[in-house]
């Protein structure tokens, strides 16, 4: 096809350009702290969370908990990472002031330092998505006020990005 | 009506059928198992007992057994599935009921055990009399509906345990399958002309014909992909045991200094025996990849603590092909189709699995009254990178077509309502389906969703074809490496959440400015504001979307 000629020459320089970005990734050859050890910090950080809702509630999982490709190999960072991931529903009674439960963990995820990463407080389904200070874990509440009437709130928490087994996997 | 009642609705626990579910896989898994073994005892007869009559009496009865555990596989899986079915519906209805009674509630009446309902005296006036005859009206409409369910389901268990118990089933010629490619209208017709004992004999015959037929329902391509999945893993891992063998066997040949024997009349015979051992070498990295995508479908089907997940496509040709479902798309509210992109291949299929599998969390949480099924399309070869394959590759012209007919069938097997059918292109996928979508009379989709899109081949949503143009939704965040591709329209077209290309754009994460890569592939990751778009876009919440 004519023009096929320069398309492709014009091509190698922008490749050229995205494979240098690419470069960027070489640090993620570092040992991280295995899935199953993110899957425990994430459990502990959930946990944590919840024992500062107001008394009454109860934790159901919700959805399968697992890991995640936290990358596109071919983009130019290292293959096989991945990300820890669970979710729980908070159920309670009825009369449970579940209006509280978003403030009061604002409140003590501000009081610990968790940096907010997103902020939807103001939207009619609120959520809230903080990271903590120290190992980048994520946490967040979201909450649905659904056509019904009814409010359902849930607890998500993710790991950042960490090797299966703690250590580059050679695939 | 049936013998269900409302208080056996409520306190109906699905638990039970799922359980029941898993052990039906593990049996047919066992029974397979069996047939495998026997398959091999039979082979090795002559090495034990050359010839004569008893050994061919020998060799009869072992064959007779052999085909009467492989005629038991497919029912045995048939009724797990159906099983996992009638779970997922039977906690569907009881969240239904219990919602009835938390309505009726909130409307001063009571919803007895038994059914019936008590109005509160103190409130007994013309609208809670209205709302009696409503909610009178609903639990009736779930009563049937739990009739109807459980008796389809107790029909599909009594077909299948005759089956697997040695009925014999209804011959069809392989020369009236329809030809791959078949409009997915005429498969269906063609498939609603069989009696059942005549599908089932296709599905256990000519699994590698049903499995990959658009137009024929999910639920029986699954079971004909199962059966292809556990031949594929079977007689892989058997040429990697040859290649073993055969390695194992130019080594020790050449190490006795007979390398020469190996290949008589070549004159060079050492390279000879270098280039086989090459040959082998790559075939069985070939061969390790392939399994490892075949291995982790197979967990992943078999995995009893997450929704049953129906496997639609399979092959293992080239960078290899699949298409797994979260859930049943022929029965589900919202079905949403997820195309993976550059470098999505079967050996790394396990994580595009995974982010199917939470997008259908992410869409029950949601619309928890919906069911959403979530399909990760892995039906075309993808391009092996983004940087240097993807430009010049011409995956998206082969894809579209494998796409366009796969969202007609989704269509012609799904049973009642139409579903909202939505489909989402990341990276490169979004590519396919742009091109999908302009060719012929579009895509039979009631959304599309481009994430972090290279272009979608042309520059004007109103191009995309079979889908509202109100529906065409993009997202693009602001780091993502994707942006380093330029609009000057000479590859796949602009930038989908330009203003000027016409869709509607949905915020996602800016992500990492200094890691733009990481980025790219970020959309996915826990809290993303995408996800929660992507889910509102399923379910059909789109004023909700930001």
């Amino acid at each position: 096809m004519a023009g096929e000629g320069w398309r492709r020459t014009l091509l190698v320089a922008i490749v050229t350009g995205l494979a240098l970005t690419g470069c960027q990734e070489e640090r993620g050859m570092q040992p991280t702290m295995t899935a199953e050890q993110a899957a425990q910090r994430v459990e502990e950080l959930l946990q944590e969370a919840y024992g500062q809702l107001p008394p009454g509630a109860r934790l159901e999982a919700f959805g399968p908990a697992g890991t995640l490709p936290c990358d596109d190999p071919t983009d130019g960072g290292p293959a096989g990472r991945v990300f820890y991931e669970k979710r729980y529903e908070v159920t309670f009674p009825a009369g449970w002031p579940a209006d509280q439960a978003l403030p009061r963990l604002a409140e003590y995820w501000g009081r610990r330092g968790y940096r907010v990463v997103d902020d939807m407080r103001d939207a009619r389904d609120p959520r809230l998505v903080v990271e903590h200070p120290e190992d980048g874990f994520r946490i967040n509440i979201a909450v649905w006020n659904r056509d019904s009437g009814d409010v359902d709130i849930y607890l998500t928490g993710g790991s950042p990005c960490v090797w299966e087994h703690g250590t580059p996997d050679p695939q | 009506m049936s013998g269900i009642s409302f208080e056996m609705l409520l306190n109906a626990d699905p638990e039970v059928w799922r359980r029941a579910a898993a052990a039906w896989d593990q049996l047919g898994r066992s029974t397979d198992d069996r047939a495998d073994a026997v398959a091999l005892s039979v082979r090795k007869i002559p090495d034990v007992w050359e010839s004569g009559p008893a050994a061919t009496r020998a060799r009869d009865h072992c064959d007779g057994l052999r085909r009467e555990l492989d005629t038991a596989f497919p029912p045995v899986l048939a009724i797990a599935q159906t099983l996992a079915q009638h779970a997922n519906d039977v906690s569907e209805l009881r969240a239904r009921a219990q919602d009835l009674v938390a309505q009726a509630r909130r409307a001063h009446v009571t919803v007895n055990p038994d059914g019936s309902m008590t109005v509160d005296p103190a409130h007994s006036d013309e609208w809670t009399a209205r709302s009696v005859s409503q909610l009178v009206w609903q639990r009736d409409a779930l009563l049937r509906e739990a009739a109807e369910l459980d008796a389809r389901a107790a029909q599909a268990i009594a077909e299948n345990t005759a089956t697997a118990s040695g009925t014999p089933m209804s011959r069809v010629d392989r020369s009236r399958v329809p030809a791959p490619g078949t409009d997915p209208a005429a498969v269906k017709r063609w498939w609603d002309s069989l009696t059942p004992a005549q599908r089932r004999y296709v599905v256990a015959e000519y699994p590698e014909l049903i499995g990959a037929l658009d137009g024929v329902p999910v639920a029986s391509r699954d079971v004909a992909n199962r059966i292809m999945l556990d031949r594929e893993q079977d007689r892989l891992t058997a040429r990697r045991e040859e290649l073993d063998a055969r390695e194992a066997y130019i080594r020790s040949m050449i190490e006795q200094g007979r390398g020469a024997e190996l290949y008589p009349g070549e004159p060079n015979k050492l390279g000879a025996a270098l280039a086989e051992l090459d040959r082998i070498k790559e075939e069985r990295e070939q061969i390790n990849r392939t399994l490892r995508g075949l291995d982790a479908i197979s967990s992943r089907l078999e995995d009893p603590h997450k929704p049953r997940a129906y496997l639609i496509g399979l092959s293992t040709e080239g960078d290899g092909r699949a298409i797994v479902s979260v859930g049943n798309p022929d029965t589900a509210d919202n079905v949403l189709t997820y195309v993976p992109g550059t470098g999505a291949e079967l050996s790394k299929v396990g994580g595009d699995i995974a982010r199917a599998d939470h997008m259908a969390t992410d869409a029950r949480m949601a619309d928890p009254s919906a069911e959403t099924a979530s399909i990760m399309w892995l039906g075309y070869d993808a391009p092996d990178s983004v940087v240097w394959n993807a430009p010049f590759d011409g995956s998206a012209k082969d894809g579209a077509p494998k796409l366009d007919r796969f969202q007609d069938g989704l269509r012609v097997t799904h049973e009642g309502e139409p579903s909202r059918n939505v489909v989402l292109g990341h990276s490169y996928g979004s590519t396919v389906i742009g091109h999908a979508a302009q060719q012929g009379n579009g895509i039979n989709a009631d959304a599309l969703i481009f994430v972090g899109s290279p272009g979608v081949d042309t520059n004007s949503a109103s191009d995309l074809k079979g889908v509202p143009t109100s529906e065409v939704w993009a997202t693009r965040a602001e780091h993502d490496i994707i942006k380093r591709v330029p609009d000057w329209d000479i590859l796949h077209g602009n930038d989908p959440t330009r203003k000027d290309f016409g869709g509607r754009v949905f915020s996602s994460d800016p992500g990492d400015p200094n890691n733009e890569a990481k980025t790219h592939s970020a959309y996915w990751d826990d809290g993303n504001r995408a996800r929660r778009n992507i889910a509102l876009i399923v379910t059909g919440q789109t004023d909700k979307v930001d």
